[in-house]
């Protein structure tokens, strides 16, 4: 008995190590996605014939169009975001519109043939064709309420590192005049016929310190009670902050709106 | 930013300059002696905050049609026009002291009133026509004077909606405003001198203007760059009042219930200042109603918040009201899933803590991630009440809290009236 409790300790030892070696500081970099893939998702059997123009960033039209169907890749807003977008020939016949909120099917049923379900499987899998594989499930909304409006549902994914969150220091958004960084997410708007719409911010992370170990979530919950704050648990995270032309990620401890360093419980935010 | 600044400027003008009307009052008995507000030392009256006002929100070095000058065009063309109009020619329109529907305009000021400046121009957003270039010109003969573009500034002239106003106008000058409305209209009190809109006769004045030409804007004020005195403003604010004088003599009574009912349906306080009222049709003010005839008023609260309502006059009853503070939170990126039951019952909790009158909670439904202003993600979650009644309540992600306060609404929302337009069009 002794001998498995030693044993059972040992492993418990490790699996924490293990944990705490997961950590790393990263900086960031705007996401490459696949290109093919995501022309395919916005041209469909037409994607040969999409073309570039004369932006600074990669924007995919068809010959002669105006308007949707048009994809891209905006890297030039800095905070090594990406802006991804992708708008199909849907948006042009097809009403979808998530974002009044009197549209919103309290139910969380859109009225279409499509499940919430479905719609989840459907956005991860063109995540997945884009090369996007870290990233959690934010939410799914139906809508389609207002008579008229095409129903379907959109769902929001974040980016993960190492398996957690990652949320933008509210530093950086201290002034709405000045440019800021977006949520690194993607929100995807599908209805009966498909991909409808697809729009978000993701970054690369290429880690600059490695083997961070971390201190155990109590031990932040601890620095996050002396920082005044009612904290029972802590969700472990990366902070990014930096600038605009060097951001970086830094492996936290969340509560609420407030952050400490994962690393020795100092307080980031 | 210019917009946003340009509307912060339309905000800070309380009475929009709409119609004038007849200055008719219902007479109230009153003892009071009409409050005398000392203009404050502190307070600047000159033209000098609206040079400061155009250098910060518009491109000076730019040419556009909303600072007050002409384009370098259009100087070259009133050159030649000058000549043109020493030959002879001479436009069709005489816009000297023009008073109404204004595209170009030229007013004979009181230099003593006006930092020496004798005449004020008021030109459109378009690029000028020589016709109306000729109209300058003429307008400025009449008075004896040879028009010269480069002597054009903030001073002297307005353009295409840039301004609204001859000068701006100080805190202290917007609160006797506010007052001496509130004198006029709780108490009856008139200006000795009644306001005219010709600015020459007294310093102040208003016209009213193409809209089109000024981006919107319907009216002009002349404000001298000077203190104005209690009772040119007490004239200008009759003339501008809006409201319906025959109701002046009820708002007491309207303002009472309306406190009654945001103590009931929101857990209004009982003290609270009383920012500002009017009358207005419901369905002006809100797309989700009709013809009720409404009364409304907005109060400060000693907590820092504010509290506002509008009353149906003929029920007694409010229609739509809401609270509103603002949390002192930062920014966070936090996102969730809007659809938890958790923000249900955050929600009904807070209806139920501020409804005073035990009203039963029939249903509470997410409207999903709603983006709150400078300070992340939130849901929005209706809750509705056992009357058909709603409470639209905001949470903010990052600590679960009702967001800035609650909005009463008497009815469920019309989609399809609200909508129309929207989905006939995609029809």
């Amino acid at each position: 008995m002794k001998r498995l409790i030693i044993l059972l300790l040992a492993v418990l030892l490790l699996a924490g190590q293990a944990s705490a070696a997961a950590m790393n500081e990263y900086a960031l970099s705007p996401f490459a996605a696949d290109t093919q893939a995501m022309l395919a998702l916005a041209f469909g059997d037409q994607a040969g014939d999409a073309q570039t123009d004369d932006r600074e960033y990669p924007f995919y039209s068809l010959p002669g169009t105006d308007g949707a169907p048009f994809c891209g890749q905006d890297d030039t807003a800095g905070f090594g975001q990406t802006r991804l977008f992708i708008y199909t020939a849907l948006t042009v016949t097809e009403d979808h519109e998530p974002y009044i909120w009197d549209n919103i099917e309290p139910s969380g049923a859109a009225k279409c043939a499509l499940t919430a379900g479905e719609a989840q499987a459907q956005a991860e899998a063109i995540l997945r064709a884009l090369g996007i594989t870290e990233y959690t499930l934010q939410g799914v909304t139906a809508y389609g309420r207002i008579d008229g409006l095409t129903s379907g549902y959109m769902a929001a994914f974040g980016e993960t590192v190492d398996g957690v969150p990652v949320y933008w220091a509210a530093a950086l958004h201290y002034d709405e005049m000045t440019w800021v960084p977006e949520s690194n997410r993607i929100e995807i708007n599908l209805g009966d016929n498909g991909l409808a719409l697809l729009q978000g911010g993701w970054a690369a992370f290429t880690p600059t310190r490695k083997g961070i170990s971390i201190i155990a979530e109590d031990e932040a919950v601890a620095a996050l009670q002396a920082l005044g704050e009612d904290a029972g648990t802590a969700e472990l995270c990366y902070l990014l902050t930096g600038t605009q032309e060097a951001p970086v990620a830094l492996p936290a401890y969340r509560f609420q709106n407030r952050f400490v360093s994962a690393e020795d419980g100092a307080v980031l935010q | 930013m210019k917009k946003w600044l340009l509307l912060l400027l339309a905000l800070a003008l309380p009475l929009t300059g709409a119609a004038a009307q007849e200055n008719t009052v219902v007479a109230l008995p009153t003892v009071a002696p009409l409050q005398q507000v000392e203009a404050s030392t502190d307070a600047d009256y000159s033209s000098a905050p609206l040079e400061e006002y155009y250098n910060a929100n518009f491109y000076m070095d730019q040419e556009d049609y909303q600072t007050p000058r002409m384009t370098a065009e259009e100087k070259q063309r009133t050159a030649e026009l000058l000549v043109a109009y020493q030959a002879g020619e001479r436009p069709a329109e005489n816009v000297l002291n023009k008073p109404e529907d204004v595209v170009v305009g030229v007013y004979t000021l009181n230099p003593e009133d006006y930092e020496g400046e004798t005449l004020y121009t008021l030109l459109p957003v378009d690029p000028l026509t020589d016709e109306q270039i000729l109209e300058v010109i003429d307008a400025f003969a009449r008075c004896g004077q040879t028009f010269d573009p480069e002597a054009l500034s903030y001073r002297n002239c307005a353009r295409g909606g840039g301004s609204g106003t001859t000068r701006l106008h100080p805190d202290e000058e917007l609160e006797r405003m506010d007052m001496l409305r509130d004198l006029y209209i709780r108490q009856g009190f008139e200006s000795e001198t009644p306001f005219t809109p010709l600015v020459s006769d007294d310093g102040m004045g208003l016209v009213t203007l193409d809209e089109d030409a000024y981006c919107g804007m319907d009216s002009f004020w002349f404000f001298p760059y000077r203190p104005t005195t209690d009772d040119e403003l007490l004239g200008f604010v009759i003339y501008t009042e809006t409201g319906d004088p025959t109701e002046y003599g009820n708002y007491a009574a309207y303002e009472k219930q309306l406190r009654l009912e945001l103590a009931r349906l929101l857990g209004a306080p009982l003290v609270m200042t009383r920012d500002g009222e009017d009358m207005c049709r419901m369905g002006d003010c809100n797309m989700s109603y009709g013809d009720e005839k409404a009364y409304y008023a907005y109060f400060s609260t000693p907590d820092g918040g504010s509290v506002s309502g509008y009353l149906d006059i003929d029920t007694g009853k409010v229609l739509t009201a809401r609270t509103y503070k603002k949390p002192s939170l930062l920014y966070s990126d936090l996102h969730v899933d809007p659809n938890e039951e958790k923000w249900l019952e955050i929600a009904k909790q807070a209806v139920a803590e501020a409804r005073q009158d035990g009203m039963a909670i029939t249903a509470a439904e997410s409207f999903g991630e709603v983006w709150i202003s400078m300070v992340g993600y939130g849901v929005l979650v209706d809750v509705t009440m056992a009357d058909g009644s709603y409470y639209e309540v905001k949470i903010a992600c990052q600590n679960e809290t009702v967001y800035g306060g609650l909005a009463y609404c008497s009815h469920a929302p019309d989609l399809e009236k609200m909508y129309s337009d929207m989905v006939s069009d995609n029809d």
